[in-house]
């Protein structure tokens, strides 16, 4: 049985809790949090142990694993304390907020032999893995260019209380939506080499972007657009639209369906000449357990499956540390703001 | 209880199968009266069951009803709640505990019964957070008053969350406060029905009334059809079906057939969009002995 732990009982935090609390090999041990009015509420409820100190809850619960689901800049700080005393980790997204203290928990996690996987669960997503094994056989040909979006209704007004609000905490649509698109971009296409074309907008927030695009170019030579907005009231829920053109033909994704033009039918991989689409329903398997959705669920499964059996998570800390310099090259070539200038 | 019910995913944009088409009906059904256009229809074809979401404009469908109660003679209302989406933003503004708070204080009518409210919902929130519970059903409730129930279902993603922490109350006091406050029959909304219904049973409420996806395929069925069909033929729930075509995967004759034949489903639901399309479903849930 191993043992696990939450800290930052929020939105991730309860639904990883719900997923792992009905694992036939996890025993939950304890949840860490700030909030005492939810603290008490779970512990009258489920008998589970509870803190509000984080190396307390480490020393004195002992558990084997840590879900980490508080804001970004929390995340350098509890690795440390998790890693220095051997507990394998479990990480939100995005993985740090600055490279330099992400590189560190890198090397230590490593050093010490941590398991350790961040949760960028689109690369658990049914239709992007689908994508994935498309491009990975060549379906469309050699691949030249994609499109990446990522839209949402997170945020629709100025706040002061909201640490998304807060550049400090890790706020901002780079870190929250973008980390994802980066992610992805990473998982299908490669190592990103090089930015450009970044630009960031407030929409209403103070200090942080609503809103970005930015082009990169990939070791393979792929190049990309990437185009964030989360202050859109017109979309109904987080919608991530991917595209992509290869010179045999086009991939269009969604979470729920892909479509794919073909210049020429594969037979071999059962696509035809023209368009085909392939929708969710045949894609998605069916999970032990499904909150929100069953990715969440084939993402925290497969972390305790690396964890009994030593396989390399299908994102590591080293993986999510290339979308957080992604960020921060973004970040210096919108400061850099390299525009040609004419005159009319 | 009703066999057959009309669903509303379609006239707020979910659609299981393609965002675009769920963007395409949000586009075409943002004039309420489109809505109770196809409302209309399925109600004319003998359809008398609805279910809803606490979608802001479903209160708008309710006034109408209220105003029409000779049209409407025989409605049966299966409200679904709450409204995750809604929920979804203000948690993303304020954290979880404090989304709840919100809610409270910005419902008048709640604020006023518990005036204590005003001074910390953290306060209530710590000592009885069961009341809490109820006030916040009651708020949602709100927009169906005067109106015949059917059930009130608790909404999935909530349910799912309570059956993984493993709090029977919450359960056991939803059930109460819907069979004492508002006379009818709660209901649970499920993406793994053999789970809810083995853990219904351990928090006491008798032939639990769970609504989950039924389909031939598996879709949104975990862990898997056949410990669906196990529990279905154990007999010891209410079942309602929704998804049976899974989201477009099985065709119409082939999706409704299965769920006749699979023994167990006390109901179907389904949404449609035009008369012509509520009509041909009714055709073929006659032709596969349904009704």
């Amino acid at each position: 049985m191993l043992r696990g732990a939450v800290v930052g009982f929020g939105r991730m935090g309860i639904t990883h809790y719900a997923i792992l609390n009905t694992h036939p090999d996890v025993k939950m041990v304890a949840v860490c949090d700030s909030s005492d009015t939810m603290l008490k509420n779970l512990k009258r409820f489920t008998g589970v142990q509870v803190y509000t100190d984080l190396r307390e809850m480490l020393d004195t619960a002992k558990p084997d694993f840590l879900i980490v689901s508080t804001p970004t800049a929390s995340h350098a700080e509890i690795g440390v304390a998790a890693v220095e005393r051997g507990v394998h980790l479990f990480m939100e997204k995005p993985f740090s907020l600055t490279v330099e203290e992400g590189q560190r928990l890198v090397e230590q996690a490593d050093k010490r032999g941590i398991v350790n996987h961040v949760g960028y669960f689109l690369r658990f997503c049914p239709v992007f893995g689908t994508v994935r094994s498309m491009l990975g056989n060549g379906l469309i040909g050699e691949l030249k260019t994609y499109r990446n979006d990522m839209f949402g209704r997170t945020v629709l007004k100025a706040s002061k209380s909201s640490w998304r609000a807060a550049k400090k905490m890790g706020g901002g649509c780079m870190l929250d939506f973008g980390s994802h698109c980066l992610d992805l971009s990473d998982y299908l296409f490669g190592p990103v080499v090089h930015v450009s074309g970044s630009q960031l907008q407030t929409i209403y927030s103070a200090e942080v972007e609503d809103a970005f695009m930015s082009t990169l170019r990939h070791a393979g030579g792929v190049t990309g657009m990437v185009h964030i907005n989360w202050s859109d009231e017109s979309y109904r829920r987080p919608y991530n639209r991917l595209e992509v053109f290869g010179t045999q033909g086009r991939i269009v994704a969604d979470r729920q369906e892909v479509r794919v033009y073909l210049r020429e039918a594969r037979p071999e991989a059962g696509v035809g000449q023209g368009w085909s689409v392939k929708y969710l329903p045949e894609l998605e398997k069916g999970v032990r357990f499904s909150v929100r959705g069953s990715d969440y669920t084939e993402q925290i499964d497969h972390f305790i499956e690396c964890l009994k059996t030593g396989q390399k998570p299908r994102c590591t800390f080293a993986d999510a540390l290339r979308t957080d310099v992604v960020i921060e090259r973004i970040r210096k070539d919108a400061a850099a703001n390299r525009e040609l200038k004419w005159t009319a | 209880m009703d066999r057959i019910i009309f669903g509303d995913n379609q006239f707020f944009g979910v659609s299981h199968m393609s965002e675009d088409r769920g963007m395409e009906r949000m586009r075409r059904f943002q004039d309420t009266a489109e809505i109770i256009k196809v409302i209309d229809a399925a109600y004319d074809c003998g359809i008398h069951a609805f279910t809803f979401s606490t979608h802001d404009r479903v209160a708008q469908i309710c006034d109408h009803f209220r105003a029409n109660p000779r049209r409407y003679a025989d409605l049966r209302l299966y409200p679904v709640l709450p409204y995750a989406q809604k929920y979804a933003h203000l948690v993303n503004e304020k954290g979880v505990v404090g989304a709840i708070s919100d809610v409270l204080l910005a419902d008048n009518s709640v604020s006023n019964v518990f005036g204590m409210l005003l001074r910390g919902s953290m306060a209530l929130l710590t000592q009885d957070p069961i009341k809490v519970m109820t006030i916040l059903v009651d708020a949602e409730m709100k927009m169906f008053r005067e109106l015949s129930l059917g059930a009130v279902f608790l909404q999935n993603n909530l349910a799912d969350l309570v059956l993984g922490l493993g709090i029977e109350e919450v359960f056991a006091a939803f059930t109460q406060h819907i069979e004492t406050r508002y006379n009818t029959r709660a209901g649970f909304m499920t993406l793994n029905m053999p789970q809810m219904a083995e853990f219904l049973k351990g928090a006491a409420v008798q032939r639990p009334l769970i609504c989950a996806a039924i389909n031939k395929v598996g879709f949104q069925m975990n862990p898997d059809i056949a410990t669906y069909e196990k529990t279905l033929r154990s007999n010891s729930i209410d079942a309602m079906a929704m998804s049976v075509m899974a989201a477009g995967a099985v065709p119409p004759r082939e999706a409704f057939e299965y769920v006749a034949k699979v023994g167990g489903v006390a109901s179907i639901i389904f949404g449609a969009s035009t008369r012509s399309h509520i009509e041909h479903t009714q055709h073929v849930l006659s032709d596969v002995g349904w009704c």
